[in-house]
């Protein structure tokens, strides 16, 4: 049940264990490579040069809002998956489909559905 | 008659002198007088109640009032008539609608338009105050005056309404019928001068009518002249009297009068009643012909008649003379009578009395039969001396008629002194108060007739306002001031006869042919008349009774009045000696009925001569028989028929036997006449007396009557007056109790049995004696000092230790003359509004408290509150919704919204307006609004309704300030979402320290000891950050924690500056210390007795700002070897984490003496 399979994945999270974890998890899902970033704008200069299959986005990087960057990765073909603390459904996050969100802490299992999601929405027109 | 009628009315002495018009001195309006006696106070009640009390009238009552008594009339009248009720005070002047009443025991007359009050001159029962007065007010106010006779008993009034009429003034009088008493009505219709008779309520609006028509004066019609020549044209068609000779004023009064009464305003309207009501023209020719007159009236006059005329007159008069008297407007023959009585009186001390013929005339019929009637009111007879009303008159009723001698003189006939041929050859003429109603040509015309009528030396006497018209030619005047002239001249003045007609076509002829066959059938009477005069011999007449109904002349030798009483009793008459021969030959004739002679009867003659006489009988019918006296020495009859009866008589014998029995009858008849005379004079006496003593009574019993009626209506009064008080006792519901002098109880309510135990018979019972729920001593206390001071007392009276509350208000009783006669008590029961008046207090203060509760909310309340009208002008605010205002409270009040807040204006205008609309609350409604340029403020408000008597008349603003509230709200938010974030991600830190602890660790104990450290340490920095409330936690504080567990024997050196770090740094850093702690325990400097740990940190300052480094060294470590250190997940933690989470950096390295760790990070 990999869904990764081969995959480059762009992971934004400044949490070093949650990272530590999600790294983890992306690979078990059969991702190759992982790009781990743990600042907005490391992420940014990363996604700006790198080629990605897929961003996993922790909304809330040290206090700023990883919407503009998920929005210019979308803009190139990468889709995006969030990771979040928030509720997803209320008001910090306005505007996302919650399919292609998961609330932190998350299983590999939520996290697989997300990403196939994400995956499945940007492969269609 | 072409004399401007202005003219005549205004020039002196037309007017006749003894009639004044308006009198000299005219009240300010017309005084209306009314007489009554008994039965008055029903009359004037009736009268007042009719009368309209702005009818301009002045009303003068005269009642007989008992002298000694106090008249309630004033009092009762009153009740009557908004009018002003006066008791008259000497020399009251009078006003316009006002009544004025007579005061007991005063004569009243006017003067001068003022009232004036005498004393009596008459003695009680001869009094007559309603003459009096309508006497003195006919004379003072003329025809300014009116009169009213009302119901009584006797003949006052009458008098005095002939002197109005006279004056010119309204006469009227209640209809006897509906008077209670109807003597004086009567009476006062009996003189003929009533104007009208009417039911007493009918008379106010006549009066009334009579006067204001009044002011309409007939003289101010242009063509008065015609006026009055067609109602003489009309008087003389309808009645045969021509009046175009009168004397126009008079006249002109008279008709003008008439028209008053009948209310006629118009000529034409009074010429059309003329002709359309067949009785008018002789009620206008009663009017005209007014002549008021009374016995004896000038008493001067009548007194020179009888001292100086009537002896000349009858001087050398026997008693085969005739004395001729003519009396030409007689009216009703009071003239005529007064004459006769004067010659009845002067011819009872004569011999040979001359036979008086008085010949009364007027053209009046109805007062020619009053005068045949010869019955007079006593009004008629008030100047006839009392010898002569003895002897002449005596009384039928309440009239007075005269004695048949008086009568006998007088020839009442219709005759027209202007019209008829005069009577002739008379020795006086008695014409008074007739001249002067005739104008003066007619006045010069009628003195020749008087001449002509006259013997030589005849006398003639006038009224007091009359001459002789200066005709000093044909009359000598005997006294100017009694009037009294005397033919001059033997010569006759040729007289044209009549004297003045120009006879109606229609009468004229009918009167002519009457006169002649009177003249044609008069002729052969005349021969045998004269036979009868000349040649038949003396003879009587006589009736059943024998009284003498004819008789022929020259009887006087036969027969001669008897001294006494007259009597026409022929047996009375004869002569001595004939008066049995007489007796005796009537009663033949009239046994037989054939004729009966007795012959040679010797009668003594005047010169004590005896003739001898022959005395015929002879039966006329069944009742009257001729009596022939035939002197024996004339010529004997020739031939005696057959059947009559002779008789011859012994002379001799028989006069000495009748002079015998003469003698003894003359001398019983002396003595009986005698007694008799003696008793006769008793009786006459005791007769006057009675007289007296009857008017008196009479007088009494009408005063009596009076004060009778006056009782009663004050008794039904008191009656009524007297049960309004019972319904008032018995229905209050006031105790009240009365008591007397003694605190006897005199009467009380029968309320006050809630406090007493009153019964019925307690009346009369000392007030002590009654069982009272009050203190006895104290209310007779209280009653006793009211009897005293006679003031009013008010004191609260406590009943059962105040359980019932009494106000009591004691007062003295006050008797007819307001002397204190015992006190009254009267109980309030104010328990009911004690309570009340408690209650009240109580609710005043609680709302007064609830009151001042609300105002200190209203002004404290953290809430703007405020009172707009319906243009959102502020009615009312409070001290917050003035802050926010920025505005004192008393500026904003009275301003509108708009001027004041307008960013808030703009919010509150619609809802303010629904509300005043709808009359619906409405509540928090959210206003952001921009107060100032920098200050926006969150409000929510509230609008009610405030309504006064269904109507909304203001909204209240409840402003609330959730400006803070809203921001909190926002903060409050934040936070939550802060500490989800926080959580969540502290939960996946966790369950990733989990997921790679279990992935590094076998050994199930170490597992769970190992993830139960991690999650303690960084639970452990959580409670640092909490303490510091998430802001930051100290440096020092971490590592304590950390490391306190492991420093014994000081081989921890802890060395560095205070510092702070934040969250995301403290809890990265102790993910690190904590494993280097954990390492450290296991392997290193921690592991071994000789190792030592130093922790050393410093902070420096950069442009980019702080950065903290760490040394971590260990020392003393033995056998330090780097395959020992194992590259598992906590020497990845240390390397990576502080690069990952902080953009730090790890210098991770093994010395001999154990490791050297440098952690560099900014912050």
């Amino acid at each position: 049940m990999r869904t990764l399979d081969g995959a480059r994945v762009l992971l934004l999270e400044d949490e070093f264990l949650i990272a530590l974890d999600a790294e983890q998890i992306l690979h078990e899902l059969g991702a190759r490579e992982i790009e781990t970033t743990s600042t907005l704008s490391e992420a940014e200069e990363r996604a700006l040069v790198g080629r990605y299959d897929v961003a996993l986005l922790d909304v809330n990087v040290n206090g700023q809002m990883s919407f503009s960057l998920a929005e210019s990765l979308r803009s190139r073909g990468v889709p995006v998956v969030f990771a979040t603390g928030y509720e997803l459904k209320e008001r910090a996050l306005p505007d996302i489909d919650p399919a292609l969100c998961v609330s932190k802490p998350y299983t590999s299992e939520r996290l697989r559905q997300a990403l196939r999601a994400a995956l499945e929405g940007s492969t269609q027109p | 008659m072409t004399e401007n009628v202005e003219e005549i009315a205004s020039r002196e002495g037309l007017l006749s002198p003894d009639r004044p018009d308006l009198g000299a001195y005219p009240a300010l309006c017309p005084v209306v007088g009314l007489g009554a006696s008994a039965g008055g106070l029903e009359a004037f009640q009736t009268f007042l109640g009719a009368a309209p009390p702005d009818a301009g009238l002045a009303y003068v009552l005269v009642q007989h009032l008992d002298p000694n008594h106090e008249s309630m009339l004033a009092e009762l009248l009153a009740r009557r008539t908004s009018m002003t009720v006066r008791q008259i005070v000497d020399n009251m002047t009078i006003e316009p609608n006002c009544v004025y009443l007579i005061p007991p025991n005063a004569s009243l007359t006017i003067e001068k338009a003022r009232l004036r009050l005498s004393g009596f001159a008459e003695p009680r029962g001869f009094r007559r105050p309603i003459d009096v007065f309508f006497r003195s007010l006919a004379a003072d106010q003329g025809s300014n005056a009116a009169c009213v006779v009302l119901s009584g008993t006797g003949a006052d009034g009458s008098e005095g309404l002939r002197a109005i009429k006279e004056a010119g003034g309204l006469t009227l009088v209640q209809e006897p019928e509906s008077a209670k008493y109807d003597g004086m009505p009567k009476s006062a219709v009996a003189t003929g001068l009533v104007d009208k008779i009417l039911p007493v309520a009918d008379m106010p609006d006549a009066i009334r009518d009579y006067f204001e028509r009044g002011q309409a004066s007939v003289v101010s019609l242009p063509d008065v002249t015609d006026f009055l020549l067609a109602v003489c044209e009309h008087l003389r068609h309808a009645l045969g009297h021509d009046f175009s000779q009168y004397k126009r004023s008079t006249m002109l009064r008279r008709v003008q009068r008439r028209m008053q009464v009948v209310g006629a305003s118009t000529g034409e309207e009074y010429l059309d009643r003329l002709k359309t009501k067949a009785d008018e023209a002789r009620l206008l020719f009663r009017d005209l012909l007014i002549n008021v007159t009374c016995f004896f009236r000038d008493a001067e006059a009548f007194d020179f008649l009888r001292r100086e005329v009537i002896p000349e007159l009858l001087r050398d008069k026997g008693a085969s003379d005739t004395v001729r008297i003519w009396t030409p407007g007689c009216s009703s023959g009071e003239e005529a009578y007064s004459i006769a009585i004067l010659l009845a009186e002067t011819l009872s001390r004569m011999n040979g009395r001359p036979t008086v013929q008085i010949f009364a005339t007027d053209i009046d019929e109805a007062m020619l039969q009053k005068a045949r009637m010869a019955s007079y009111p006593q009004s008629a007879v008030k100047d006839v001396p009392l010898e002569l009303l003895d002897r002449y008159f005596y009384a039928q009723d309440d009239d007075f008629v005269l004695t048949q001698t008086v009568r006998d003189m007088v020839r009442v006939s219709n005759h027209n002194l202007i019209k008829d041929p005069p009577f002739s050859r008379v020795d006086m003429i008695v014409c008074r108060n007739l001249l002067i109603y005739l104008n003066a040509n007619l006045q010069q015309r009628l003195i020749p007739v008087f001449h002509y009528a006259l013997k030589p030396e005849g006398w003639l006497f006038l009224g007091s306002a009359e001459n002789i018209a200066a005709r000093n030619d044909i009359f000598d005047t005997v006294d100017a001031s009694a009037k009294v002239y005397r033919r001059r001249g033997i010569h006759r003045q040729s007289v044209a006869m009549p004297l003045f007609v120009q006879p109606l076509a229609l009468a004229a002829a009918d009167v002519t042919s009457a006169e002649s066959q009177r003249r044609q059938a008069e002729r052969p009477d005349t021969a045998s008349r004269r036979i009868l005069e000349r040649y038949a011999p003396p003879h009587v007449v006589v009736n059943a009774d024998n009284d003498i109904v004819r008789a022929s002349s020259r009887t006087g030798k036969y027969l001669e009045l008897a001294e006494g009483t007259p009597s026409t009793r022929v047996t009375d008459l004869a002569k001595r000696g004939l008066r049995s021969a007489i007796r005796a030959v009537l009663e033949g004739a009239r046994s037989t009925r054939k004729r009966t002679i007795k012959r040679d009867v010797s009668v003594e003659g005047d010169d004590d001569s005896v003739m001898l006489v022959d005395v015929i009988a002879d039966p006329l019918n069944e009742d009257e028989v001729l009596l022939v006296f035939h002197d024996a020495g004339g010529a004997q009859e020739a031939a005696l028929d057959t059947d009559a009866q002779a008789e011859g008589y012994s002379q001799e014998d028989r006069i000495k036997q009748l002079e015998d029995e003469l003698d003894e009858t003359r001398s019983r008849l002396r003595t009986t006449v005698e007694e008799l005379e003696t008793s006769n004079e008793e009786l006459k006496s005791s007769n006057e007396e009675m007289m007296s003593m009857n008017e008196e009574l009479q007088s009494a019993n009408e005063e009596l009557a009076t004060v009778n009626e006056e009782l009663k209506n004050k008794v039904d009064q008191l009656a009524r007056a007297n049960s309004d008080l019972q319904n008032f006792i018995e229905s209050t519901q006031v105790p009240t109790i009365f008591l007397d002098r003694k605190m006897r109880i005199r009467s009380f309510t029968p309320a006050t049995r809630a406090l007493f135990r009153f019964q019925e018979q307690d009346r009369g019972r000392p007030f002590s004696d009654v069982v009272s729920r009050a203190d006895h001593r104290q209310l007779e206390a209280l009653g006793a000092r009211v009897l005293k001071t006679g003031e009013p007392v008010e004191q609260e009276l406590l009943i059962e230790d105040g359980k019932e509350c009494y106000v009591l208000r004691v007062l003295p009783y006050r008797d007819l003359n307001a002397a204190n006669d015992g006190v009254i008590m009267v109980f309030a029961d104010v328990t009911k509004m004690r309570e009340a008046q408690a209650n009240l207090a109580r609710n005043e203060d609680l709302a007064r408290q609830r009151s001042q509760e609300i105002e200190t909310l209203y002004k404290t309340a953290p809430v703007g509150l405020a009172m707009v009208d319906r243009n959102l002008r502020f009615l009312r605010v409070n001290q917050r919704f003035a802050d926010f205002a920025a505005y004192d409270m008393d500026s904003l009040v009275g301003r509108a919204l708009e001027d004041m807040m307008p960013a808030l204006a703009a919010r509150m205008t619609t809802p303010v307006k629904e509300v005043f609309d709808q009359a619906k609350e409405a509540v928090n409604l959210d206003a952001t609004v921009r107060m100032s340029d920098d200050l926006v403020r969150d409000f929510l408000i509230d609008f009610y309704p405030y309504e006064e008597e269904g109507r909304v008349t203001a909204v209240g603003v409840v402003l609330k300030d959730v400006t803070e509230v809203r921001r909190l709200e926002k903060e409050l938010r934040r936070l939550m979402d802060e500490l989800q974030h926080r959580v969540k991600n502290t939960l996946a830190t966790v369950a990733s320290i989990v997921n790679q602890t279990v992935t590094s660790k076998s050994e199930r104990s170490e597992l769970v000891d190992t993830l139960k450290r991690r999650i303690g340490a960084l639970a452990a920095t959580h409670t640092l950050l909490t303490l510091r409330d998430w802001r930051d936690a100290s440096l020092r504080d971490i590592l304590e924690a950390e490391l306190t567990p492991y420093d014994h024997k000081d081989r921890i050196d802890l060395e560095g500056p205070d510092v702070r770090l934040p969250p995301k740094h403290a809890l990265s850093l102790t993910l690190t210390l904590h494993e280097l702690a954990t390492n450290a325990a296991k392997y290193g400097a921690l592991a071994h007795g000789a190792g030592k740990l130093e922790v050393h940190w410093v902070v420096s300052v950069d442009a980019r700002g702080r950065q903290l480094t760490l040394q971590w060294i260990e020392s003393g470590v033995t056998n330090v070897s780097s395959t020992e250190i194992k590259p598992g997940f906590g020497t990845r933690l240390i390397k990576s984490a502080v690069a990952h989470d902080l953009q730090g950096t790890c210098d991770y390295r093994l010395a001999d003496g154990g490791l050297n760790c440098t952690l560099s990070l900014r912050f």
